[in-house]
């Protein structure tokens, strides 16, 4: 770990990177200290969700430039599997259907797996149930749920739940939430909120990434970035979220034509 | 791991039960004559009806041709190479598993099968079958007190005449097809269950079954007959030893269930499957079928086939009896350069009989598997119903996926549905699964496993276990 | 199998024409040699094993059908079009077509003046869409090739507006006999072009019926098909090469016919290909139906959509066996192909194969195929609201094929031809079983 930055959990500078040789991301720097909460918001098509994707290690996406550090490793020499060993979370945006394996078999498989890496024990079926029940309350999750085949069938605001279910299974130190509220109505918003807010800490950062304000009246947020064209394109604190509440983001093309401009 | 490269690893994996026992056998020169069978026949001490039988079925086989029709490449057969008769020394009747060679004890120990009684935690009877001969069957003494007869094929032959002679052949008479006749004629030993009317078998009945010799071709029969309002579950697995040649398996299965009775029959077939260029492997030609003879009877067959370098079987059921029920549930993968073509037949003939087929196939390698099937709905089989749902799995882009179904209906109030889908394993699948800290192979394992539950979830709990954890081998990860 | 009638007569014919290039005349001993050893397939010929063909082996239909002035009488098909070409048995009659409104965009000309005119052409365009393969009715037409049509678009990026009607009439009402028709379609890059074939026959015969179609890149074709045979015994085959983003949607029907034999054998060649295979048919009498199509999709990026569906009644006998080959090099294949039978009597049969054969893992294939009687609850909602029993099956009937129809975009025609085939099913009783 460097010693500098000594409550720097994810310190990303200069990151580019592409689709298919469409480039999405054109320089990104972000620095987020343990327990701050960022949002990062932006228009459809400014990068938000490709920024989460990458930083989960998706290997559709290829980086160009840049480095990025989590806890003093560098992140980017990491398979998808070993980040989220090492405590990424991603809530996706639209969560996986596996049919056949049940959201309980699931979830027990993925915290041995986190548990193996850290050289502790398993948890047995039993100690699992214990742990999943005490954690289901907390986002109001039906246990039915836990039963069925992973996301397979499940309504949007389920699918939701099941993904911050998962979060406080797996016990994260930094959960990137992208557009979490997405397809939510407003009841669904909250109790997803509240579950994130319960689960906000000292030692855990959160990026939660989104489209609207509105999420961000119950995840109340330390740090808020503009993302446009694939750059920050400002910071500020969480006034800076209501204030494009109110411009929406047609402000961001008339900066980059000044910009434009006077390049 | 890329999913490229653990797909390339899950096509290098090793065949883990390719181990020889070594025990002396007593066996006939390699051949095929009247005398081979003749001799086969005074070996076993048969009666002379039984003779009779084969050599008829013999001289119908050399009408018969070696089929082509399966969608499968293999090399020819050559019959005169085959030893057709090889068992384990000493061959006298044992009377206790005390006696049995020490050496053979150990082998099934080590395919984790148990023939020690008192070790057995969980109820399963097993009978064991080494190189066509039934070598130890466990809780008989127990079994009988029922009622039940459960043994080797040979010992009912002589203990159960008449059960034997009455239903042998009912079901899949030899002149059915080539396999069929040739089995007919030479097979050498197998399983034999009778369950009395009205009676439950109380555990599981099983049978092992092992190819050790050289050279050896595998020719078992296995006789079921579930009397009225009786219920049986019958559990068959198999393995064999890595060779370089590819070694014949040419069973017979035949099911009878009367009157309310269901049996249920389960395998999970791990032949040795050849090395990654396709070299040896057992070629498993089965004939697999069931009467549902009575009214409101039913006969249920699973399958999970791994291995075998070409198998080729449909068990299938032949729905007579009025409210008959027959079910089909398969898994079948093929990896490296396996073949399968295997699927069902179901044929209605009584009135509001219904049958269900789920097939799941998983092509891996180079590995091609075809699912194909039959349901024929004859004339007289008012308000028949079938349901078939074939689905197929390609995990890399050198394998194969076939579906071939046959749907024949004779009858207007019928109603046949068949559904079938191609998918491969999502990369968003994947990539979801990583995400939450599961390594791809392991992931692979687990989705696999979640296309085949509706299978599983149909064996018995201690083969469900077997078969994902064969899967999760087979597929080089481990599961649970 | 094949009787003594079929070799003489075919073996006369086809020695009377008169080929002026070397590769007319190479198809043609092949075929003949090929028919002369091959005769008709039994039954134990997988791909024949439903097709009562001995019948038709026994050679009522052997002669080839005289020239002929009637026209049976039939109600004209409700359709604007742009041109008429009219082939009575076999022969292409200037006399009987309509090309006066043809725009230079489209070429259409009988394959009796291209054997004459142009037969090195000939040969090359039939070796090219129609190559040689072991298929009796191939044979017949190759041995016995005589006329047709070649219908082209030639302007790049043309739109023809209104349809090229295709008018068959086999007219056996002076004596039994057979008429062999080879068709070739192209249509130019980026061109549309809409036909409609149509069937009509008197008498017992035999229409062997046979189309090779080249679609290049970007060029699309809707082909409508109307057969409306007496009882006659038809078969149909075309072979459709499709180039890259091209795309092929075929709508076929039948009303009556003895024996229906329809061949669809569609090969994408070039990436980002969709085709529409659809089909609608009643079964009647001893009436049989028979349907393959095979699909191959040899490239990437190709769709395919798939739909038939029959009703049977009395003692007809309905077949689907389609074919989707996805090839190892065609990832991203797209591929859905159901067939759906209703049986509405106890002697009535169905038999269907729905087939996948896939090398390719990044795929996406489907099929479905359903067998049953009418739904009953369906039927009861009808009757509850006052609709008699018959009404309602009928009513039912023909919900359950004009289903088919829904996306054809001309409704005058869809309805004519859906009322059509209802009007063929109230021709038998419903049966009530």
């Amino acid at each position: 770990m460097s010693g500098k930055k000594e409550n720097s959990m994810l310190e990303i500078k200069g990151l580019c990177a592409s689709v298919e040789g469409t480039t999405i991301l054109r320089g990104i720097d972000l620095d987020v200290k343990a327990g701050e909460v960022h949002a990062i918001m932006g228009p459809n098509g400014s990068g938000k969700s490709t920024l989460a994707n990458v930083l989960a290690g998706r290997e559709d996406y290829s980086v160009d430039a840049g480095t990025v550090q989590y806890n003093g490793i560098d992140l980017l020499e990491l398979s998808a599997d070993e980040r989220a060993c090492e405590g990424i979370f991603l809530a996706f945006q639209y969560p996986v259907s596996i049919p056949g394996i049940s959201n309980a078999y699931f979830l027990r498989t993925a915290l041995n797996a986190v548990r193996r890496y850290r050289d502790e024990s398993e948890v047995d079926p039993v100690d699992f149930l214990e742990l999943v029940r005490s954690k289901m309350d907390l986002v109001g999750m039906d246990e039915k749920l836990l039963h069925r085949a992973v996301n397979d069938g499940f309504s949007g605001g389920e699918k939701k739940r099941n993904e911050i279910l998962q979060m406080a299974v797996l016990d994260p130190k930094l959960a990137i939430l992208d557009e979490t509220d997405s397809g939510l109505d407003i009841d669904a918003l909250r109790i997803v909120a509240e579950g994130v807010n319960a689960l906000r800490k000292e030692e855990r950062s959160i990026v939660v990434v989104t489209h609207y304000q509105r999420l961000l009246d119950y995840i109340v947020p330390d740090h808020v970035h503009v993302l446009s064209d694939g750059k920050i394109a400002r910071s500020g604190d969480k006034s800076l979220a209501l204030e494009l509440e109110k411009e929406g983001y047609s402000w961001l093309q008339a900066d980059d034509a000044k910009a434009g401009n006077n390049a | 791991m890329t999913e490229a490269e653990e797909l390339k690893k899950i096509a290098d994996r090793e065949y883990e039960f390719g181990f020889v026992t070594d025990v002396e056998s007593d066996s006939l020169p390699p051949g095929l004559d009247e005398s081979t069978i003749r001799q086969i026949s005074s070996r076993k001490d048969e009666p002379e009806w039984l003779l009779e039988y084969r050599l008829k079925a013999y001289r119908h086989w050399l009408t018969m041709e070696d089929p082509s029709w399966p969608k499968v490449e293999r090399n020819a057969i050559d019959y005169q190479q085959i030893i057709y008769y090889s068992a384990p020394k000493p061959k006298k009747v044992l009377d206790s598993l005390d006696e049995v060679d020490p050496e053979l004890i150990e082998t099934f120990e080590k395919l984790g099968i148990s023939l020690d009684e008192q070790k057995r935690l969980s109820g399963v009877a097993v009978d064991a079958v080494f190189d066509s001969v039934s070598v130890a069957t466990t809780f008989s003494d127990k079994l009988a007190e029922m009622g039940i007869i459960f043994g080797s094929f040979s010992g009912a032959v002589k203990e159960h005449p008449d059960l034997v002679r009455k239903y042998m052949g009912s079901v899949v008479p030899y002149t059915d097809n080539f396999f069929a006749a040739l089995n007919a004629a030479v097979f050498t030993d197998g399983s034999f269950c009778y369950i009395p009317p009205g009676v439950k078998c109380p555990m599981e009945l099983s049978t092992y079954f092992r190819i050790n010799a050289a050279g050896t071709g595998q020719f078992e029969r296995t006789l079921i007959i579930a009397d009225e309002k009786s219920t049986v579950s019958y559990l068959e697995g198999c393995t064999a030893p890595m060779r370089d040649e590819n070694q014949l398996h040419a069973a017979v299965v035949e099911l009878v269930a009367l009157e309310d009775a269901t049996i249920k029959y389960s395998t999970v077939q791990n032949w040795y499957p050849g090395d990654a260029d396709g070299v040896g492997g057992i070629y498993n030609f089965v004939t697999k079928r069931g009467i549902c003879k009575g009214a409101r009877s039913k006969i249920s067959w699973t399958q999970v086939e791994t291995g075998s370098a070409v198998t080729w079987k449909y068990p299938s059921c032949v729905l007579l009896g009025d409210d008959s029920v027959g079910e089909f549930y398969s898994v079948a993968l093929t990896n490296n350069m396996q073949q399968a073509d295997t699927g069902t037949k179901m044929v209605h003939i009584g009135k509001r009989t219904s049958s269900t087929i789920v097939s799941k196939g998983i092509s891996a390698g180079r590995g091609q598997n075809t699912y194909r099937g039959l349901v024929d709905v004859k004339k007289g089989a008012t308000n028949a119903r079938n349901f078939s749902q074939c689905d197929s799995m390609l995990l890399g882009d050198r394998c194969g996926a076939h579906t071939f179904p046959y749907i024949e209906v004779r009858n207007s109030t019928a109603k046949v549905e068949h559904e079938a889908t191609t998918s491969k394993i999502g990369e968003d699948q994947i990539f979801y699964c990583n995400q939450r800290g599961i390594s791809t192979e392991d992931a692979v394992s687990m989705i696999v496993n979640g296309f085949c539950k509706e299978v599983f979830s149909e064996l018995p709990m201690e083969f469900a276990v077997e078969a994902q954890k064969l899967l999760a081998v087979s597929l080089e990860g481990s599961v649970g | 199998m094949v009787a003594k009638t079929w070799t003489e007569q075919v073996h006369t014919s086809s020695l009377k024409f008169d080929d002026q290039g070397a590769g007319l005349k190479r198809r043609r001993e092949h075929a003949l040699e090929q028919f002369m050893s091959d005769g008709f397939p039994s039954r134990k010929h997988e791909e024949w094993r439903y097709t009562p063909l001995s019948r038709l082996a026994e050679g009522p239909c052997s002669p080839l059908l005289e020239p002929s002035e009637g026209i049976p009488e039939s109600s004209d098909l409700p359709i604007e079009m742009m041109a008429k070409v009219v082939l009575l048995n076999g022969e292409f009659r200037q006399d009987l077509s309509d090309l006066s409104a043809l725009p230079p965009a489209v070429r259409i000309q009988s394959l009796n003046q291209m054997r004459r005119t142009d037969p090195d052409q000939l040969a090359s365009l039939l070796d090219q869409f129609l190559p040689q393969t072991s298929h009796p009715f191939h044979h017949l037409s190759d041995a016995l090739l005589d006329d047709g049509v070649h219908i082209e678009v030639v302007e790049e990026g043309a739109k023809i507006e209104s349809p090229i009607h295709i008018l068959h009439i086999i007219d056996g009402q002076a004596h039994s006999g057979s008429a062999h028709v080879t068709g070739l379609i192209q249509v130019a890059t980026g061109a549309h072009l809409d036909v409609i074939e149509e069937i009509r026959s008197t008498g017992e015969v035999l229409g062997n019926l046979r189309w090779g179609i080249g679609l290049d890149p970007q060029a699309t074709l809707k082909r409508v098909r109307a057969f409306r045979p007496e009882c006659a015994s038809i078969f149909h085959g075309t072979r459709v090469v499709q180039q890259q983003g091209s795309r092929f949607d075929d709508l076929f029907s039948s009303s009556g016919g003895e024996l229906i034999r329809n061949e669809l054998h569609v090969i994408h060649e070039g990436t980002g290909c969709h085709c529409e295979l659809l089909g609608a048919y009643v079964g009647r009498g001893k009436e049989h139906l028979d349907h393959h199509t095979t699909i191959d999709h040899k490239v990437e990026d190709c769709t395919s959509r798939e739909v038939y569906r029959g009703v049977l009644s009395d003692r007809a006998r309905g077949v689907f066996s389609g074919m989707i080959h996805v090839h190892q090099d065609a990832q991203r294949t797209d591929a859905k192909q159901s067939n759906d039978t209703i049986l509405l009597s106890d002697t009535a049969e169905a038999n269907t194969r729905p087939r996948l054969e896939i090398y390719a893992d990044d795929v996406k294939c489907t099929h479905g195929a359903t067998i049953g009687e009418l739904d009953e609850n369906a039927i009861f909602y009808l009757r509850s609201r006052g609709v008699s029993v018959d009404e309602a099956r009928k009513i039912m009937v023909r919900a359950f094929t004009s289903e088919v129809f829904v996306q054809m975009e001309d409704r005058q025609l869809s309805d004519f031809i859906v009322n059509e085939i209802q009007e063929s099913i109230q021709a038998v009783e419903v049966d009530h079983g």
